[in-house]
């Protein structure tokens, strides 16, 4: 790889920069109050997405401690237990990318089934450690409605996550000469 | 943009993998020491400073956030409103004359009551002032209820006051930047607010577990309830003051009450911080009077407001 100009480190830059920031971009928008006809509306875990969708497809641009970032983010953004979400992430996503040969690079559909169940493991752990964290059973209907609509939302976050990745991609192309010819 | 590839997929093998195996495995135990060294004492938890820093550096970022998202609830309450309009304006009319009587009522009782504070050479109590905050951030997760809103210290805003909405109690500071507070919610696990039933004066603690109607716990013995019966803070615990509306009794698993609070943080826009001391002084061996007890004048719309009218008066505050 050879880059020269400062455009180029800029889209080296942006292209390996983009998931993270991405990442930290969905952890406000998680955490923004979001209400229809008054009343508060379950927000998707945002985050997890990103999380799952760059680790699925591009894991070199979404390492372990890029998620363990994320999280710790979240935690400390919604002053609850800190690492609660880290751990969630951390251990769905490393559990998740096992099967990365069945679910990556084979379309849409299998994607979001493997985000169905990576989602389903979140909720999982993340109540686990809630539980254990808090000393009390947390109450499952909020974190039922809260992995639905994350698996729903998923379906409409795909296209842009594959927007984001295609524009980061085409920029770091037109601009730096790499060996890694259909690298992606 | 295809989502297939020729390409066979690496997963776990190889140096590389095995690299990503021992980041995951070591980054997963430092996430569990995290979560036991911020649980196993909470008030103490080293992250604290972490969790204030984030809080004022990302308060900016959400209200800037959470603007698009408040055009797109007040779009959708324009609906709704639009949707039932005539039967809403009868219940405005309905609720109004009942209001107007209250009020005359209120104003009444205010007379009077100078009057017995006066005969009785009565302190003042002290007067809070309304601190109104735009609600910025969600918690984020169903496992905290907490709120970010976007007043601080500059305003005066400290741990422990009572944070209300519309016309109830929600929760009180628990963190208060330079320009930003974080509020805990009465519904959150960590919430817990000594109260009374104001027909019995039954005192009871009222405990959140995440769902929007926190439980009644330690009712004092053989205290009758009734579903409906109003709930007020009690002031025991020395943060909140005594007789701020929290909501009614609900019956709840038999044996058990629950609350329904009287205003949904789930919806509140904006939030009332009672920014004052939560307990007067203790002078000469006597506490001055309960705050905040004697609702304002509506003339005036002043701002050292009772809970109920509180929130309404303040909304032309600072936040705007």
């Amino acid at each position: 790889m050879k880059a020269t100009g400062l455009t180029e480190w800029l889209a080296i830059l942006l292209w390996a920069a983009a998931p993270f920031l991405t990442g930290v971009f969905a952890v406000l928008l998680f955490a923004t109050p979001v209400q229809l006809f008054d009343m508060a509306v379950p927000m998707p875990l945002f985050p997890f997405m990103v999380v799952f969708y760059w680790a699925m497809l591009r894991p070199n641009l979404m390492p372990p401690l890029a998620i363990f970032l994320i999280g710790l983010f979240q935690d400390f953004l919604s002053g609850g237990p800190v690492g609660l979400w880290a751990l969630s992430y951390l251990l769905a996503a490393a559990l998740i990318s096992t099967q990365r040969g069945i679910f990556a690079w084979r379309g849409r559909a299998a994607l979001w089934a493997g985000f169905a169940i990576a989602a389903i493991l979140v909720a999982a752990i993340s109540w686990l450690a809630a539980r254990l964290a808090l000393g009390t059973a947390p109450s499952g209907g909020a974190l039922f409605s809260e992995t639905l609509a994350t698996i729903v939302a998923f379906a409409l976050v795909m296209p842009l996550l594959d927007a984001i990745r295609h524009v980061t991609r085409q920029a770091r192309r037109l601009t730096v000469h790499s060996t890694m010819a259909g690298g992606q | 943009m295809p989502m297939t590839r020729q390409t066979p997929i690496h997963t776990a093998s190889g140096p590389d993998g095995i690299w990503r195996r021992n980041a995951y495995i070591v980054l997963v135990l430092v996430s569990i020491v995290f979560l036991v060294l911020d649980r196993a004492r909470p008030e103490r938890s080293p992250f604290l400073p972490g969790k204030h820093a984030v809080m004022t550096l990302m308060a900016p970022a959400m209200a800037a956030l959470s603007a698009p998202l408040r055009t797109l609830n007040q779009a959708s309450l324009v609906l709704a409103s639009n949707w039932h309009a005539a039967s809403r304006l009868r219940q405005l009319e309905a609720d109004k004359r009942n209001l107007l009587y209250w009020r005359d009522l209120a104003l009444a009782l205010q007379e009077k009551m100078l009057r017995y504070e006066k005969l009785l050479h009565a302190p003042d109590a002290p007067r809070p002032v309304v601190v109104t905050a735009r609600i910025v951030s969600d918690s984020g997760g169903p496992f905290v209820r907490t709120r970010l809103v976007n007043a601080g210290t500059a305003d005066r805003v400290a741990r422990g006051q009572a944070v209300l909405a519309y016309n109830g109690l929600i929760g009180r500071v628990m963190a208060a930047g330079q320009h930003s507070a974080r509020v805990l919610l009465l519904t959150d696990y960590n919430s817990r607010v000594p109260v009374f039933v104001a027909q019995t004066g039954a005192h009871a603690i009222l405990a959140g577990d995440n769902s929007p109607v926190p439980r009644l716990d330690y009712i004092a013995r053989g205290a009758r309830m009734k579903a409906g019966m109003r709930v007020m803070t009690s002031g025991e615990d020395g943060v909140l003051p005594r007789g701020i509306a929290v909501g009614q009794v609900v019956p709840a698993e038999p044996g058990r009450w629950r609350v329904r609070l009287y205003a949904n943080p789930g919806n509140a826009d904006f939030a009332t911080i009672l920014a004052l001391p939560a307990v007067p002084p203790v002078q000469d061996g006597k506490v001055a009077a309960d705050v905040p007890v004697a609702p304002a004048s509506p003339d005036t719309g002043s701002p050292q407001s009772q809970h109920t009218g509180a929130a309404a008066d303040s909304q032309n505050g600072r936040a705007e």
